[in-house]
Parts: C-alpha cells; sequence; structure tokens
C-alpha cells in the first residue's frame, strides 16, 4: 500500500515538475532511464526530431558548454557537443548533440541553445537529456519532469524463470507449474515494445523496445522486489537505484533480463505475482501458482 | 650674419667635444670592465613538408605521433616527417602510442612504433592523461583506468558529467560539473571528495595534479571563477592558496603545473597567469589576443610557446617565464598544432609540418 503510494506521490510530482518543455516540440523518446543496452545503462533519456535546433527547457543559469574539438579536456565521448543549465528547483538539465552558439549566462525557456547534429543519412537527429538533482546528488529520470509519455503499449513479458541452486538451467514458468521445494531465483525478461514516426505522412513507423519503469514481486503475498527508476545515485563508484541497496548491474543483467531475488517455494500451492508498468503509466503483470513438491 | 657663423662654429665644438668624450668613456669602461657580449636565440627553420600524400616509412624510436586535422602521423626525433596517414576513428595520442575506436571488432586499438601493442574490448572513447590510457563511457559518466597492457583498473560512475581529467604515473584527478573532485589511486581507492565553495554555481572546469600527486590545481564555480591550489595533508588535499578569476568562461580552460611542480598556470580573460607554488604569488602575466589553443613549456629554455586563435588569425607566441616577449609569428589556417621535443618543436599548419629548432648563437 505503502508503495502505491509512493508511486502516486511521485507521479503528482512529475506532473507538478513536468512544467519543463521537450527541446523541441516533435520530441519523441527512443530509449527510457535505465534502459540497459549492450552493457551500457542509459541514465537519462534519449530523443529523435526533426527539428533543427533545440530549446531551453526551462529558465536558466548556463553552468557548462562543450564544443567538440575543444582545445582542453576535450573528453570523447557520444554526447557530442552539449549545454548544462542550471534551473530554480534545485535541477540540472543538459541537452546533448547540438551545436552550442550562444555564450550568454542564461536563458529563458524555449530560447534557441544551439543547433543539432544529425548522423550522416539519417532523417531525424538523436540526442541525450540528462536531469541532475544538485541537492540530492542523483541521476533523476527526466520523465519526472519533462511531459508524460504517449504511450498506449504495454510492457510485454518475454519470458518468467526461476533457476534452481547450484543449478545453471533455468526453467520458465510459462510452461512449468511444479517445482521441487526448496530456494529459487527469480528472473524475468521483459520490455516495453512502442513505435518511434520518422514525421512522413502515412507511415508505419518503426518498432522500436523501451525500458521498464517499476517492477514488483509478490511471493504469497509478501513483497520480494519492488524498484521504480526515479533516480540513480553513485556508491562506491556504483549506480544505485533510489530505494535499493544493490547497485543497478547486479540486477539488470542484459537489455532486457532483470534478477528479481530468491525465493522459497513451499510444499503445495505457491502464488508468485509480478507486476511491471512503463514510464507512460501502462501496467502489465503475471501470476504463477507453482505447486512445490517434495523430491 | 656674422654672429650667426660664430654661434654654428661654437656648437659644433660642442658636438666635437662630445662624441670625443663618448668614445673616450667607452673606450675605458670596456678597458675597466671587459665582458663577452650574450648569445642570441633563434629560431632555425628545418623542414617544411605537405601532410596531404599518405607516407608510410618504419618508424624509429624517439619520436612522436600527431594528430592534425583529418591526418595523422608520425615524426622522428630530428624533426623528419615518417607517417602521414588519413585519420582513424576516435583516434588520441600520447605521443608515445595512439589510441583508436575499431567499430569492427568494437574495442580500443592501442598502437606504438612497432604496431598493434594491445586492444580493449567492449570500449569507445579512449583518453590519455599522464601518460596512462583511460576510457569514457558513450554519456561521460563513467570512466575506466586500464593498466600498461590494457586491463581494466577500475571503472568508475559518477552522479554528474565528468568534465576534467588528469593523471600521473599512480594518481587520477576527476572534477565534475557537480562541483566535486575526486583523486582515485591505482586500485580505485578515492580521496574526497572535494567541493571548492564560494561561488554561486559549483561547477568544476579544470583540473591538474602534480607529478608527486601531493598537489592539485582546480579551476571551479561561476560567480565568481576560482582558481585553487589544494596540497596533501593527512588523507585529504587541502586548499592552501584560492583566488577569485574576473574571467567566467562555462568550459575548461588552460591549467597546470611548469617546471617541475615549482609553478603552476592558469588562463584567464586573454592573458596566462604564472604562479609562485610555494607562495601563490604571480610570477608573470603573459598577454595573447583571441584565444588560446595551445600551451607548451620547453624546459630547457625556460620559454613558454602559446598558440593563440583571433578571428582565425594563428598566432605562435613565445614568452619567457618572467612575461617577455621573445617571438611572435601570425598566419592563417583552420587546423594548427604545435609539438615539441627537447630544442625542436613541430608546427602543423592545415596541410603543412614546419619543424624548428631553437638555438643560441
Amino acid at each position: 500500500m505503502m508503495r502505491y503510494a509512493s508511486t502516486l506521490v511521485l507521479f503528482l510530482l512529475g506532473f507538478y515538475l513536468s512544467a519543463y518543455d521537450w527541446p523541441a516540440a516533435d520530441v519523441q523518446v527512443s530509449r527510457t532511464f535505465g534502459q540497459r543496452v549492450g552493457s551500457e545503462v542509459l541514465p537519462g533519456v534519449e530523443i529523435v526530431t526533426n527539428a533543427s535546433s533545440l530549446i531551453a527547457p526551462e529558465k536558466g543559469d548556463l553552468v557548462f558548454l562543450s564544443r567538440p574539438g575543444a582545445t582542453v579536456q576535450d573528453l570523447p565521448s557520444g554526447l557530442g557537443g552539449f549545454v548544462m543549465l542550471s534551473h530554480e528547483d534545485n535541477l540540472r538539465t543538459v541537452v546533448s548533440r547540438i551545436l552550442p552558439e550562444a555564450e550568454r549566462k542564461t536563458f529563458q525557456r524555449g530560447e534557441p541553445l544551439g543547433r543539432v547534429t544529425a548522423d550522416a543519412g539519417q532523417q531525424q537527429s538523436r540526442h541525450r537529456l540528462f536531469v541532475f538533482d544538485q541537492q540530492l546528488g542523483e541521476l533523476m529520470n527526466p520523465l519526472l519532469v519533462y511531459p508524460p509519455l504517449v504511450d498506449k503499449k504495454a510492457p510485454l513479458f518475454y519470458d518468467v524463470e526461476v533457476l534452481a541452486e547450484n543449478s545453471k538451467d533455468p526453467q520458465s514458468l510459462f510452461g512449468k507449474s511444479v517445482l521441487p521445494v526448496g530456494y529459487w531465483e527469480v528472473m524475468i525478461d521483459i520490455s516495453d515494445p512502442s513505435t518511434l514516426f520518422g514525421g512522413l505522412p502515412g507511415e508505419k513507423g518503426s518498432e522500436i523496445q523501451r525500458g521498464i519503469y517499476t517492477i514488483e514481486t509478490y511471493l504469497n503475498g509478501s513483497e520480494l522486489f519492488n524498484m521504480s527508476l526515479d533516480s540513480l545515485h553513485e556508491k562506491a563508484g556504483a549506480w544505485i537505484v533510489k530505494g535499493m541497496t544493490d547497485p543497478l548491474d547486479k540486477f539488470l543483467l542484459n537489455d532486457r533480463r532483470w534478477l528479481l531475488g530468491q525465493v522459497f517455494f513451499n510444499e503445495g500451492n505457491n502464488i508468485l505475482e509480478v507486476v511491471v508498468r512503463d514510464f507512460a503509466g501502462n501496467e502489465t503483470g503475471k501470476t504463477f501458482r507453482v505447486r512445490g513438491i517434495r523430491s | 650674419m656674422g654672429l650667426l657663423r660664430e654661434s654654428t662654429a661654437r656648437e659644433n665644438s660642442a658636438v666635437f667635444i662630445t662624441v670625443i668624450l663618448s668614445v673616450v668613456f667607452v673606450f675605458l669602461y670596456s678597458l675597466a670592465f671587459p665582458r663577452t657580449l650574450g648569445k642570441e636565440l633563434f629560431f632555425v627553420a628545418g623542414t617544411a613538408v605537405p601532410l596531404s600524400e599518405d607516407l608510410n616509412q618504419p618508424l624509429k624510436p624517439g619520436g612522436s605521433f600527431f594528430r592534425l586535422g583529418e591526418h595523422q602521423g608520425y615524426w622522428s626525433e630530428d624533426g623528419t616527417l615518417l607517417q602521414s596517414l588519413p585519420l582513424k576513428p576516435q583516434m588520441v595520442t600520447d605521443g608515445q602510442r595512439f589510441a583508436w575506436y575499431d567499430s569492427v571488432g568494437e574495442q580500443i586499438v592501442v598502437e606504438g612504433i612497432k604496431g598493434v601493442l594491445f586492444q580493449v574490448k567492449g570500449q569507445k572513447y579512449p583518453y590519455w592523461s599522464g601518460g596512462r590510457l583511460f576510457a569514457l563511457d558513450e554519456n561521460r559518466l563513467a570512466l575506466t583506468a586500464l593498466g600498461a597492457a590494457g586491463q581494466t583498473l577500475w571503472t568508475k560512475h559518477f552522479s554528474s558529467l565528468i568534465s576534467a581529467v588528469d593523471a600521473n604515473s599512480e594518481h587520477t584527478v576527476v572534477g565534475t560539473l557537480d562541483g566535486k573532485v575526486q583523486v582515485f589511486d591505482l586500485k580505485g581507492n578515492s580521496t574526497g571528495p572535494f567541493v571548492p565553495g564560494g561561488s554561486r554555481v559549483p561547477v568544476i572546469f579544470n583540473v591538474a595534479i602534480s607529478r608527486d600527486g601531493q598537489r592539485l590545481l582546480v579551476l571551479a564555480g561561476i560567480d565568481p571563477k576560482r582558481f585553487l591550489l589544494l596540497e596533501k595533508g593527512g588523507g585529504d588535499f587541502r586548499p592552501v592558496f584560492h583566488k577569485s578569476l574576473t574571467e567566467n568562461k562555462p568550459w575548461p580552460t588552460w591549467l597546470g603545473f611548469l617546471d617541475e611542480g615549482q609553478l603552476s598556470f592558469h588562463e584567464v580573460e586573454e592573458a596566462v597567469i604564472i604562479n609562485q607554488i610555494s607562495n601563490g604569488a604571480q610570477e608573470s602575466l603573459l598577454p595573447f589576443k583571441g584565444h588560446l589553443e595551445d600551451l607548451h613549456f620547453l624546459s630547457s629554455k625556460k620559454l613558454i610557446l602559446l598558440l593563440t586563435n583571433d578571428k582565425d588569425k594563428q598566432s605562435l607566441v613565445v614568452d619567457s617565464l618572467e612575461g617577455r616577449p621573445v617571438l611572435k609569428v601570425t598566419f592563417l589556417a583552420r587546423e594548427v598544432l604545435l609539438r615539441t621535443s627537447g630544442d625542436t618543436f613541430l608546427l602543423g599548419v592545415d596541410q603543412s609540418f614546419l619543424t624548428m629548432k631553437l638555438s643560441y648563437r
């Protein structure tokens, strides 16, 4: 109940804070906060746009401006040129892959930050946006301050598996309802399908996979795993999701596989519930009835 | 007329006496205090080679790899251009080696004069500092320190974008846009974070660590931007000197140690300030016009070479440590490179490559 209340509060907080504008009118989110692709976890969002320049999401002071090919501390990355603004609510935003032009001290909401840099042969340009909470020292989910996503597709379960102690062979709960009594690790394969449009009239768009926002897991009504990707903070050089104790890479195993923890299946009926939400608030859930038997 | 003639004769006689007295004085002075005239410093132009042609001769030790515009290459110790090739993706060099991103193998490749030294799988963005190789992640939010054979020493994630990295053989100092400075040893154990105060907006623009790891320099903050010198005391670095700067450029500006760590330098508005490390006193101010593109110190001659850009007009400015101007050459160029090796320095200008030697005569 407390978890539902805190999620509601965060959504309300997000709604309240979403006074920030997207840096272009036609923004579509292609990758979400905490989404893993290969070995990389994205602690921001990636957007695509047809706009030729990007604008300040909110009034703010210019903190840092990076131009590619700078002569001092030209640190390489995929960000290209970027601008960091500091806003009145102690948040800082970064808009990347632009050619910063104006060297002014402050920006009003909607003022241009710079022209976009596009990949050769691409109609749309890709940009990464980050939001930093300067007071809490956290990387914040940008979708808590930017306008909400419009998306009607719910997250999709590819598999829910369990792995016995001292075993390397996971078993899918989609095809198995009887398991030996004992300790099992629970893993889910999940992602959030969506469609990206190129901006041409009548086009079908391309299918993409986004990350998921929350996971809640219960065994016989008791909470097993509860995670909400609201912010990340650094501890001992690793990123930790707010409210969790272990680093993110300990339970986000690959692009869509999450390790939810260990359960004990008792003899008889065990009810395992997994509920997942995406960043647009769409929810999908699975309930598994596992009969534990003595082997 | 007669009076006028008499007056002119008197003046001529006075001039004659003055000249005679001057000659006698110089003769007597030279006799009494004899000394040889000091040697003059000369810049002797060496070879000038075009860069556009592909050149790939065997590489000799002692030279240096370089990058200029869309080319990379190698010049030998005597200033001969031995290699000029198209630039590889993400190519960076510390002079002795170069690293680049191999998109097919999805790895960083490190090469020396004898070819490939090692590869680093899964990394894309190489960066050299203090003769050591690092790799940044896609978002400038994680840094990996690599060992001499390419092995991972440590990887750290940060809660804000990395704005500055500097290293010596044992330590790495990292500045981030949330205004924190952290120092890591070879095992990844950290000192700090140190958060410089005194500015309205906390942010780190540049950091430098001394060769012995005992001192840090930091450029931090907006309103005002501040220059700080920190020294190691106990397990931490503590500020021993700090001052506010008048300039407020919101990007990294020049900062570093000179002359075996005896001096520090930092960029201000159209000038470089050199400070004594021992007491923070200002040693000299080296003015320039436009943007500072590169800075080198010729330790043997105690000269500072500044490469500046003022509205696409490049200048090579040579000043003494005390701030006396020695040389200024102005030229038009889009891409410029300045490298020094002993008394030889290399000036790359767009498609040309010029070596110059310093000598006293």
